[in-house]
């Protein structure tokens, strides 16, 4: 039994499918239809809607989080607030973000509206968040034009929109953000987060979608159930039954294990629960690398980065996702429980073959245990793709390297996006090591990394292409640690 | 009065609660079913067997049909036959439809059309453009234009060079996909609800492939979550799946194509393979050039004939060309058959043009806007299209002078050249073109448009019209008309769904004439009701209808009875008493666009009513390790004419430009060798977001430019011509990769500039230089 809140409404599902989308229960179960499906694989934003949890840091204050409702299943909303785009409007009074919407010219054929509008309504109060000080610290409320700009385009980069060119929307964002004052759902915060409370208690039991609280209950479910799928956000496993057509019988749901979403930090590890959503994810990486945030940024959509995790990217063993190659250079290892035991492994141990990993149907990764650099190492972090916004890298190489005098002490390289699963350059490491940043260690390097890769072609990108440009990234990687100041990307011309 | 104003979408507010409804919004009926399209797994071939046992036992199927099922009309092709609903012989492209099942849910019908057990002889597909080409593999035959004697002319031009470009396609990627709704009607007959921008094609081919006549069949569309052109023809295999089975199943079916299979199963912008050969003097004027402009049409004619044609008809641009000859190739592919898409053929013939200039200004080190300028039309003098139509008015030299002053040009331009001499990895680039566009369609029988406007006895007013609301602002510019026609508030205007019951015979909405044919026709209907009560208050006030205003919502006679005497008639007064007098107060408009016509024979004539100008500034930075570019800023000076409704032409100018930007940077549909689309998603295709949009954004209406033809309120049209802006985009691109070289090597950069092309493009100019020794 699922139980969640639908706007103000107590939901209380007896589930037939443990796979049912949430667009699916809004549209067909609810018929509540101004949620729309655009592409049904989580990359247009037209599905969006808006999840309202308890904040985890003890204020009595709910988070917002943009997600995008048609990869996204039902089971994971239990004791939450689920708030679609028909809650906005109130006694025929326009939310502020629909009303400048309107105002502005916002939408033309209007299809994407209402995803545009549940990510704006995401953006007026997640700013709020960040002026309360509730979320990031970030000195929000004084924002340079540039910065409002660039926190919409964050906010927007997950939603598509054929027909206006975008200037509309984003001069209808400023202007959201200008007017909006405390509306409805934060008016009624208390109260809600007293019924979503009461949701929580009597923990649920469901015969396919299963919502551990401990770890030891994860553990046992897991032992006990093989064959299930375990799901964190659910961004890619969501496509098996949107794109493919599988059914997934039975579901072990880890974002309510607390294990698993807690970040630790000591004098010399980083310590991220595998649940742990990619944008919190960024904030605790910023800090050791700092490198890593205009990655992350442009990692999936801000929808993206609410519902996935560090552990699924890791452990759905794509040759392409964007944390690994960091987490590689960064020489991060593996906690892996099963049952009571548990396990460390090397990240680059995980790996096997093309979507192969060393878990096994009995275990699952708990956290991922980040080294914390030493003084005088430096990373960088390069992710190329087609599409600033919400794009899946052609090549994502990360540079980690321990400098002493201009002399390389130590290197580690990794990439994705030239392998079957990301990986090491380990001959490159070897040919940087001792040597200095000069035109000749360039070219020893490019060769190394050459026989590292043989890379394939896709829809992405060529195989030569792929080659030129990990060759090229090594070049941008001694500009940057020889010239700070020379610009080398195109992004730092937009000011991300 | 309403016309002039920047007036809200209609539908704006029904468009940011979530309560407007498309077709897939429609409530269900009770044993609603829901189609699925099974589709070819290969691209070429003959078909062996058709094992459809699985599909038919499938969970929650109801029907299924074939061929073989088909006992009318099977081709559903728009202009020429060639796309046959479904196949039981012939397989032409990779996932050309073979059954169709209808089940109980989205999801089983979903589930079903994969246990198709189907073989195959496969045949050795034709997938390139190159490869049709060269093996003169056509959908139809080659046609040619031309002035003057082009050879004599390169051969006595003091320069001469050529040049060669491939233009990638472009999938259409409305948000909302393919949709229809059919529901049985009494005696036979069925009501479709469809997203299309051509309800009245979709009512025919319905009728033909059921055996029915046009009368049994109504088709509405009420609004497309965008069209682009990609429902002008693709949207009626919907219409129709979804009417057969509603007929035999006497239910309603929902036919809903996902994102993948739209992608796969509907056409797309036309891939072109462009060749020039151009002469010019040593100021750059062309005095002879020759196009080869190939169009990769796929597997089947559809609109082809035509899109190539518009394609000769821009490859002028907004340039005079004194000796020219364009031949239009229409190749055949193993592919999925290409479509209208926003522009038609026009964007991808103008990009030929643009090269020309920028080629002719890197061999003689000119900046390309001055080159540009020397080769304008001109008003009096070279003023002679290829088709020999005389060009009359053209606001382009105007535009270019504006723009270049308000966006400075000339000083961006040496700032840039500095930024690029000290920046090793990045270069900028910066680039100015024009647009020049011709309105009407090139078919001229489609240059009609009617209406049907119902005053109500409560002073209401309905309007309908043969044109479809795609997301354009269709609806509320001709509500614009007709309100300022009868000098009424605009909220009496209600927007009504287009109907094939109520409009008939209608044109699609396309070709940028959506606003110039509904928009008349609505004129003329409204200025009939006028007439009627005209008349009435004439009889009943013993005035002339010099003494009858209508303004500001009410109708005022003054002068009755030869007095002072003045009356003052609010709508629903007026409404009332014309009724009860019996006046009729229901409208038909009609118009058709005077003064074109256009012999194909001899390529000559006057297809257009007039041309649509625009000009654009683009900059940008690119990454000569990556090939990443940004867009960094832009100015557009745009001719709208008198502008119905600036907020909606300047939504239309900076949506345009932006889709335009993707065609020709980020969008890139690729195949394997196999003829399988690799990009059927928005995860591989990329459609730019809103990072894409530059940060300074500039969009200007040209000012006190009222329309020269005698259009709606001396409007122009704006839902094509801005696309073509975004060349400049382009241009700027393959301005900055040419500074690697100071702009000594012309960069053979394709479209679209991927990073991969634009970092080919860099290397292969670095190499070029360095063999040359430039630099």
């Amino acid at each position: 039994m699922i139980r969640f809140l639908y706007h103000n409404e107590v939901i209380t599902l007896e589930q037939s499918r443990a796979d049912t989308t949430v667009l699916e229960w809004l549209r067909e179960h609810a018929a509540q239809t101004g949620t729309k499906e655009g592409c049904g694989t989580g990359d247009c934003g037209a599905c969006t809607v808006v999840v309202a949890e308890p904040a985890t840091d003890g204020t009595a204050t709910l988070n917002y989080f943009s997600i995008n409702s048609c990869i996204a299943f039902v089971g994971s909303l239990h004791a939450k607030q689920l708030i679609s785009v028909e809650a906005l409007a109130q006694n025929k009074q326009l939310h502020v973000v629909q009303q400048t919407m309107v105002d502005l010219h916002g939408s033309q054929c209007g299809f994407c509206t209402p995803g545009f509008i549940m990510s704006l309504f995401a953006l007026v109060h997640n700013r709020q968040a960040l002026v309360l000080g509730k979320a990031e610290a970030a000195n929000a409320i004084n924002e340079s034009p540039t910065e409002l700009l660039h926190l919409i385009d964050r906010y927007l980069g997950g939603n598509l929109c054929r027909c206006t060119g975008y200037a509309p929307i984003r001069r209808a964002a400023l202007s959201a953000l200008q007017l909006y004052k405390p509306d409805q759902f934060e008016q009624a915060e208390l109260a809600t987060i007293k019924k979503l409370n009461s949701l929580v208690e009597n923990p649920p039991m469901d015969a396919r979608f299963y919502l551990p609280s401990s770890l030891g209950e994860l553990a046992n479910l897991r032992i006990n159930y093989p064959e299930a799928r375990l799901l964190a956000g659910g961004t890619d496993l969501g496509l098996e039954v949107t794109q493919f057509q599988k059914s997934i019988d039975t579901v072990l749901y880890l974002k309510n294990v607390p294990e698993l979403i807690g970040i630790k930090e000591s004098a010399d590890t980083l310590v991220i629960g595998a649940a742990v959503s990619l944008n919190r994810c960024m904030d605790a990486l910023q800090k050791i690398v700092p490198n890593s945030k205009a990655m992350m940024l442009r990692f999936g959509s801000e929808q993206v980065r609410n519902q996935g995790t560090i552990g699924g990217n890791i452990a759905n063993a794509s040759p392409i996702g964007d944390l690994p190659p960091l987490l590689l250079a960064m020489d991060a290892s593996l906690c892996i429980q099963c049952g009571e035991q548990s396990r460390q492994l090397k990240l680059e141990e995980f790996y096997i073959a093309y979507k192969k990993t060393a878990l096994s149907n009995d275990e699952f990764i708990r956290s991922i245990h980040i080294p914390i650099p030493v003084a005088g190492s430096t990373t960088f972090v390069y992710k190329i793709s087609k599409r600033l916004d919400d794009d899946i890298s052609a090549v994502c190489g990360v540079f980690s390297l321990e400098l002493n005098e201009g002399l390389v002490r130590k290197a580690r390289i990794a990439f994705g996006g030239m392998a079957e699963v990301p990986k090491r350059a380990t001959n490159a490491e070897v040919a940087l090591v001792g040597k200095v940043l000069d035109d000749s260690s360039l070219a020893n390097v490019q060769k190394a990394l050459a026989e590292d890769f043989s890379p394939i072609s896709d829809a992405r990108a060529s195989a030569t292409y792929r080659q030129r440009v990990a060759a090229n990234l090594v070049k941008r990687c001694w500009l940057n640690v020889n010239s700070p100041s020379v610009r080398t990307q195109v992004i730092d011309h937009v000011g991300r | 009065m309403s016309v002039g104003k920047g007036i809200k979408h209609d539908s704006a507010a029904a468009h940011v609660t979530g309560s407007a409804i498309y077709v897939d919004d429609i409530p269900p009926r009770a044993a609603q079913l829901h189609v699925a399209i099974g589709m070819a797994e290969i691209a070429a071939g003959a078909i062996q067997s058709i094992d459809l046992q699985a599909v038919k036992s499938s969970e929650g199927v109801v029907d299924v049909l074939q061929e073989s099922d088909l006992h009318h009309l099977k081709d559903i092709g728009a202009v020429f036959p060639g796309d046959p609903l479904l196949t039981s012989t012939t397989v032409e492209f990779c996932g050309q439809a073979i059954f169709a099942v209808a089940a109980r849910s989205y999801r089983e019908a979903q589930i079903a059309v994969r246990k198709a057990s189907i073989t195959y002889t496969e045949h050795e597909p034709i997938l390139t453009l190159k490869a049709a080409l060269h093996q003169k593999h056509y959908v139809r035959p080659p046609h040619q234009m031309r002035r003057g004697d082009v050879s004599a002319a390169l051969d006595a031009a003091p320069h001469r060079i050529s040049g060669e470009m491939y233009i990638g396609g472009q999938e259409h990627f409305y948000l909302e996909g393919q949709v229809a709704l059919a529901i049985p009607t009494e005696q036979g007959g069925v009501t479709v609800y469809s997203s299309n921008q051509n309800p009245t094609e979709a009512q025919h081919l319905v009728a033909g492939v059921l055996g029915l006549t046009m009368h049994s069949v109504t088709v509405e569309t009420r609004r497309m979550g965008g069209g682009f052109g990609g429902k002008e023809t693709q949207a009626t295999a919907c219409c129709v799946f979804a009417a057969l089975f509603a007929v035999r199943n006497q239910c309603a079916v929902n036919c809903r194509l996902s994102r993948s299979q739209d992608m796969i199963l509907t056409g797309k912008r036309h891939p072109f393979y462009n060749q020039y050969e151009v002469g010019f003097d040593n100021n750059g004027v062309i005095v002879g050039v020759h196009h080869v402009l190939a169009g990769q049409c796929g597997n089947s004619p559809d609109l082809s004939d035509a899109i190539v044609d518009r394609a000769m008809f821009h490859c002028d641009n907004a340039y005079y060309l004194p000796n020219v000859l364009i031949d239009g190739i229409r190749c055949k592919t193993n592919t999925v058959s290409n479509t209208a898409f926003r522009g038609f053929g026009g964007p991808q013939g103008m990009m030929a043009a643009e090269a020309v200039i920028d080629a002719i200004a890197f061999k003689l080190k000119l900046d390309p806007l001055d080159v540009r300028k020397s080769n304008l039309y001109d008003i009096g003098s070279r003023n002679i299209t290829p088709y020999k139509q005389t060009i009359d008015a053209f606001s382009v030299p105007r535009l270019i002078d504006e723009l270049e002053a308000t966006s400075n040009y000339r000083k961006r331009r040496i700032a840039i050249r500095e930024f690029n001499q000290h920046s090793q990895v990045l270069k900028k680039g910066l680039a100015l073109t024009p647009v020049k566009f011709g309105i009407s369609f090139t078919v001229s029988h489609l240059n009609q448009g009617g209406a049907l406007l119902h005053l109500y006895n409560d002073g209401s007013v309905m309007l309908n019209h043969g044109g479809t609301e795609m997301g354009q602002g269709l609806m509320v510019k001709v509500a614009q008309v007709v309100a300022t026609t009868l000098g009424m508030h605009l909220d009496r205007v209600a927007i009504s769904a287009t109907r094939t019951d109520k409009v008939p015979n209608t044109s699609p909405t396309a070709a940028s004439s959506g606003t110039d044919i509904n928009g008349m026709a609505a004129l003329d209907a409204a200025n009939k009701l006028k007439q009627r009560l005209l008349d009435f208050l004439i009889e009943k006030h013993n005035v002339s209808e010099h003494n009858i205003q209508f303004l500001n919502d009410e109708v005022v006679v003054s002068g009755i009875d030869a007095s002072s005497k003045q009356q003052h008639y609010t709508w629903p007064a007026l409404a009332n008493e014309a009724y009860l007098a019996r006046v009729q107060l229901s409208a038909t408009g009609f118009y058709k666009t005077p003064n074109i016509f256009y012999d194909r024979t001899t390529a000559s004539g006057s297809p257009f009513l007039y041309f649509a100008n625009g000009a654009a500034v683009s900059e940008v930075i690119i990454d000569t390790l990556t090939g990443e570019t940004r867009l960094l800023r832009t100015d557009i000076l745009h001719d709208v004419g008198h502008s119905i409704n600036p907020a909606i032409d300047r939504g239309q100018i900076e949506g345009g430009y932006i889709q335009g930007l993707g065609w020709l940077t980020s969008e890139e549909l690729k195949w394997d060798g196999a003829g399988r689309l690799l990009t059927v998603g928005p995860a591989t295709y990329k459609i730019p977001a809103i990072s894409d949009a530059p940060t300074q954004f500039n969009v200007d209406l040209l000012q006190n430019s009222p329309n020269e033809a005698p259009t709606v309120f001396r409007s122009k049209a704006v839902g094509e011509p801005p696309l073509m802006l975004a060349i400049s985009v382009f241009c700027a691109i393959r301005d900055a990769i040419a500074s690697i070289a100071n702009h000594e090597v012309f960069p053979a950069l394709n479209a679209p500039a991927t990073p991969e092309e634009v970092l080919r493009v860099c290397d292969l100019v670095a190499e070029q230089s360095n063999k040359t020794g430039v630099v």
